[in-house]
């Protein structure tokens, strides 16, 4: 077996095995359902601010001050979504795991929901008036909202594993008469386990507490939650992300689907926290956030392959080289790209990997030096991937024209990396047609 | 009508396949329901209807799945394969199409 081949074995089953970890595949799969939901969050708010805000929307006009009555409707939908996306992930998570553990019905879900419930404080210290209040029965935001998310994640995975362990024993399950109907019998089933479960989980969270003085979702939230968020916040740490995911996108896997479950979490839960920031009329918290990627850092898809797609019509010899140019130029609008790395080939062409892999790393450097600067606003609304570049630059960042200018440059960069490149491309077949054209020579000669 | 499955990462990208497919289709006079889905919701397709599936192709970019895939379609006979980058890149309907029809020709001999 050859290097290249041994090489591509090895990472293939990497990604075999990163795939199918099933709290991955549990996690990924949640967050394809709540994309819609973000969106819907993402809608309200620019309705919001580019229709009814009476500063900075239409309703700043005398005649569209009506409007401006309106807004509540918005904000009240991008609570409903932004801020509460934690247990629509918790739920998500609980019944996709619980589906892999084997159990297809919908109680993984719910019982995921009621262990994270279980686990925070339901009374909020407030303080009114300089007098500190109990307020009693709450569910306040800090739970609901991104900020617990890793706490959602953990719970609604240990839950259902040790509920999913649970019911495997044959013990606890309630046997019923054979006349009993099947799906009484089930609901019975499982009442040990989840009275098990989620007293385990509140049992856990009580004595966690108890011990340290200190709340289980502080902890997560301390000790995981923000450091990470602060690696993504860090542009070495996006960086290295995003050369992970062009790394085995160059040996022909889907990159983005490997970091896929460090991503997600992180930066939708990133634009989300930009989002209500924004809604609020408070400072805007987070540089790097999911649309940040789309807009600088994979433009065109993957590797920036506008830019790539641009040099060859600008100076590419090789016809076919060309015409898959022309076929991968629609789809790549909408920054679908797959053609082009397939079909060029990207993958496993030593000469395009190179850019491949720099491109992005330097586009991002330049939007985030771009955003931190302030010449380009922070994004602040979630765009679907599917945007074609500089209308995602411009709804996502509610208007920046800095954000704008700041992807054309980059697409402009983009460009002038591939270009040497391409250039390389055309003398490779011109040397390989000389060649032919000497074998040609000597054949005829030889004959 | 018999039915030939694509499979990529979010079923988009192999969209631009399915449309190559169906004109290659149509130019040789036969008509199948080509369409796409992504490759983690293969178990849920089949689960919902498996009849008259002649095949399952995976887009190349997930081809480490392949394994996944073949056990999940094993229980219903359906064959699966990758398609090869070359002609995936290109989106050559037709010789994605004879790949297919290859394959479920194969799958009848069994």
């Amino acid at each position: 077996m050859s290097f290249k081949e041994k090489a591509n074995d090895v990472m293939g089953s990497a990604a075999y095995k990163i795939n199918n970890q099933k709290y991955i595949m549990a996690i990924k799969k949640a967050f394809v359902v709540l994309m819609p939901v973000i969106i819907t969050g993402a809608f309200a708010i620019l309705v919001s601010s580019m229709i009814m805000s009476p500063e900075t929307g239409l309703a700043s006009f005398d005649f569209f001050s009506f409007l401006a009555d309106y807004q509540p409707i918005m904000k009240a939908i991008q609570y409903a979504t932004l801020n509460f996306l934690t247990i629509g992930a918790i739920f998500l998570i609980g019944l996709e795991l619980g589906r892999i553990n084997g159990n297809p019905s919908y109680f993984p879900g719910i019982l995921a929901i009621i262990s994270f419930i279980a686990v925070i404080p339901t009374t909020l210290e407030l303080v009114v008036n300089e007098q500190p209040q109990m307020v009693v029965d709450v569910l306040s935001r800090q739970f609901t909202d991104p900020k617990s998310l890793f706490l959602g994640m953990f719970i609604a995975i240990v839950s259902v594993e040790i509920f999913s362990k649970l019911e495997s024993f044959d013990k606890l399950k309630i046997k019923m008469p054979e006349s009993v109907p099947a799906n009484v019998a089930t609901s019975f089933s499982a009442l040990f386990p989840s009275i098990l479960t989620v007293t385990i989980i509140a049992t856990m969270g009580f004595a966690f507490h108890q011990l340290t003085g200190i709340y289980l979702h502080e902890a997560i939230y301390n000790i995981i939650q923000r450091p990470l968020e602060s690696v993504v916040q860090g542009l070495p740490g996006i960086l290295i992300l995003m050369f992970v995911a062009q790394f085995f996108w160059v040996i022909g896997i889907h990159g983005n689907q490997m970091i896929k479950p460090i991503r997600e979490p992180l930066l939708l839960a990133a634009i989300t926290a930009n989002m209500t920031a924004f809604q609020e009329g408070k400072e805007i918290p987070n540089v790097i956030t999911m649309p940040f990627w789309d807009v600088y850092m994979s433009i065109g898809g993957s590797g920036v392959t506008l830019g790539l797609l641009a040099a060859i019509f600008i100076v590419s010899k090789r016809e076919e080289m060309k015409s898959i140019a022309k076929l991968s130029f629609g789809p790549g609008i909408f920054n679908i790209n797959e053609p082009v790395i397939f079909g060029l080939p990207i993958m496993l062409n030593p000469i395009m990997a190179i850019p491949f892999i720099i491109t992005p790393l330097i586009t991002g450097t330049i939007g985030y030096i771009a955003t931190v600067t302030g010449f380009a606003a922070k994004a602040v609304v979630m765009v679907p991937w599917t945007t074609p570049p500089l209308i995602n630059a411009y709804l996502s960042t509610a208007g920046s024209i800095g954000a704008v200018i700041t992807q054309v440059i980059c697409i402009v960069v983009s460009v002038l990396i591939y270009l040497p490149f391409v250039m390389m491309a055309n003398a490779g077949v011109k040397e390989k047609r000389k060649k032919e054209a000497d074998e040609a020579t000597s054949v005829n000669v030889s004959v | 009508m018999e039915r030939i499955i694509l499979a990529c990462s979010a079923g988009m990208s192999t969209s631009l396949v399915v449309s190559k497919m169906k004109k290659a289709a149509s130019k040789r006079g036969v008509e199948y329901n080509i369409y796409a889905i992504p490759e983690s919701s293969i178990g849920e397709e089949l689960t919902k209807s498996s009849d008259h599936v002649l095949a399952i192709l995976l887009g190349p970019q997930v081809k480490f799945m392949k394994k996944a895939a073949e056990k999940t379609a094993a229980p219903y006979g359906i064959p699966v394969d990758v398609i090869d980058p070359q002609s995936y890149g290109t989106a050559d309907g037709d010789k994605i199409l004879d790949l297919a029809l290859q394959m479920a020709a194969k799958n009848d001999d069994k």
